[in-house]
């Protein structure tokens, strides 16, 4: 990444070309969308409570399935890395389907499994008097779903990158193997840890198709910035325009300030 | 300069590639997600001018918002005047706006009815979980005034996308009752439909304007809406007519 390896006048002609059309094809609708925005009634609308309620709702339950999917995720990630688990290629593809199914295809499956009527649904339902449907835990189970594949992913990789002889130095010098994990082995992957999270709590903010077919839409409990934009757009473009506006700029802002600190951890290639 | 005639070339070949495909002659008709079986029933019929149609379906609303936005389309059916209207205050329809079919709006439940649900009052008790349509969308909006007409108070787990949504959440059992169109309900093997006692009901017109400048098609689409084998069609789908 040093200076001196961009000589941009030799760079192939096609390569900047399609380079450049690349760039135009990302930047064109954002740009696109800052000039439709009706920025004299923003105030109006991004005031306006329904607005507040969907996005607290939406940073709130983002942040709740990052945390949860490191949790989860780590611990998976290691098996599929470290362990000798039998299986682990099948386990590795059923644990990342979900990010490739379509959304809807995963809200489908999360209402067949712990849906009122389903298959683990209907325990909880009769046992407890849970419900999970049109509930907020259920955008985050949503969320978790189809998000946290992509921290398992990165964060596997990072196992798998990372050097394993200070880990059996540590082991030698009499630590217990849950001491190296928490001490060696976490601190050394922490850079793909946290791009993993990233991409994780960036994908669970805009999580729409599981979400409205999971947890359904009502306001203050399961209706998220992106089902709102949705909505919105059936009702009042202009408002639909300044929330997708807020959303861009929500998760630039974030991308913005972990850049700073951890963009070697975001490019995570060494 | 060399970079400059590239980038020319380059450019120009991408522009090229983009207007191949505006020539081809596939007439697309925008409807109401409600209409889906009817439309659906006639493009696979040989002779119909429905078969070789790009059929896209949504909700009237967002439909309507497409094509103040510039989607290319022929013809739209909404299921809400309002959308129709809006369209021809925006400027757009080369026709006069028509109805072409009628519906009503009814109460689905579970095969068997096990919790006794007969009525709109019935939907405020507060063992029912109830679905609606989201305001905004025609379904949600009749739902809203029929049900504020019979001085109803209902508090809904959910406000769905389309009428087809709330007719989902009914069938896969996660709420006990969903207001939705009766063809809706018709379509479902799945469900039982509740009636609304008369004086209470509201009544759904679909309505459709021409878009398209002189396009043939788009005129025989709607002739066939409003002919025998449409009219046909709609009916062996539980619609009214007009």
């Amino acid at each position: 990444m040093s200076r001196r390896h961009r000589h941009d006048a030799r760079t192939p002609i096609v390569i900047l070309s399609l380079g450049i059309v690349a760039v135009a094809f990302f930047v064109l609708p954002l740009v696109a969308l800052a000039i439709r925005v009706p920025w004299s009634s923003s105030f109006d609308a991004l005031g306006n409570d329904a607005t507040i309620e969907a996005l607290g709702l939406s940073v709130a339950t983002s942040l709740i399935t990052t945390v949860l999917a490191v949790i989860f995720g780590v611990p998976l990630a290691w098996l599929l890395a470290r362990s000798n688990m039998p299986g682990r290629q099948t386990i590795r593809g059923l644990c990342t389907l979900s990010m490739v199914l379509p959304p809807v295809v995963a809200g489908v499956a999360l209402l067949a499994s712990l849906g009122r009527r389903g298959v683990v649904g209907q325990i909880l339902d009769d046992w407890f008097g849970v419900r999970l449907p049109f509930t907020m835990p259920a955008v985050i189970v949503a969320q978790l779903f189809v998000a946290m594949p992509f921290l398992v992913l990165t964060v596997e990789s990072g196992f798998a990158r990372s050097s394993t002889t200070v880990e059996e130095a540590a082991r030698t010098l009499g630590a217990t193997p849950w001491y190296v994990f928490l001490r060696v082995t976490i601190p050394a992957t922490r850079p793909a840890i946290v791009a993993g999270a990233v991409l994780t709590w960036a994908r669970a903010l805009g999580e729409f198709g599981a979400t409205i077919t999971f947890a359904g839409n009502f306001p203050g409990a399961t209706r998220t910035l992106p089902i709102a934009t949705y909505l919105a757009l059936e009702t009042n473009v202009d408002d639909a325009l300044l929330i997708s506006m807020l959303m861009v700029v929500l998760s630039l802002v974030i991308l913005v300030a972990l850049r700073g600190r951890w963009v070697g951890a975001i490019g995570g290639a060494r | 300069m060399r970079l400059i005639a590239r980038l020319v070339l380059a450019i120009s070949l991408l522009a090229a590639c983009g207007s191949g495909d505006s020539s081809d002659d596939g007439v697309v008709v925008f409807a109401a997600s409600s209409l889906v079986d009817v439309l659906t029933d006639l493009s696979a019929d040989d002779e119909s001018a429905f078969s070789g149609a790009v059929l896209s379906f949504a909700s009237s609303a967002s439909l309507a918002a497409q094509v103040i936005d510039g989607a290319p389309v022929d013809l739209i059916i909404s299921a809400d005047r309002k959308q129709i209207d809006e369209l021809v205050a925006a400027g757009f329809g080369t026709s006069e706006p028509q109805v072409i079919a009628q519906n009503s709006v009814v109460i689905a439940v579970e095969v068997g009815n096990p919790l006794g649900i007969s009525s709109l009052d019935d939907l405020s008790r507060s063992d029912v979980l109830l679905a609606v349509a989201a305001p905004g969308v025609p379904l949600g909006e009749y739902s809203e005034a029929m049900l504020a007409a019979a001085n109803v108070d209902v508090s809904p787990v959910t406000f769905e996308a389309d009428a087809r949504a709330v007719l989902a959440k009914v069938i896969l059992g996660e709420v006990d009752a969903g207001v939705v169109y009766a063809t809706d309900a018709e379509s479902s093997d799945d469900v039982e439909l509740i009636r609304i006692t008369e004086g209470d009901e509201v009544s759904v017109e679909y309505m459709a304007l021409q878009l398209s400048d002189g396009s043939d098609r788009a005129v025989e689409l709607l002739q066939e809406l409003l002919g025998d084998r449409g009219q046909q069609a709609l009916a062996r789908r539980g619609f009214g007519l007009p």
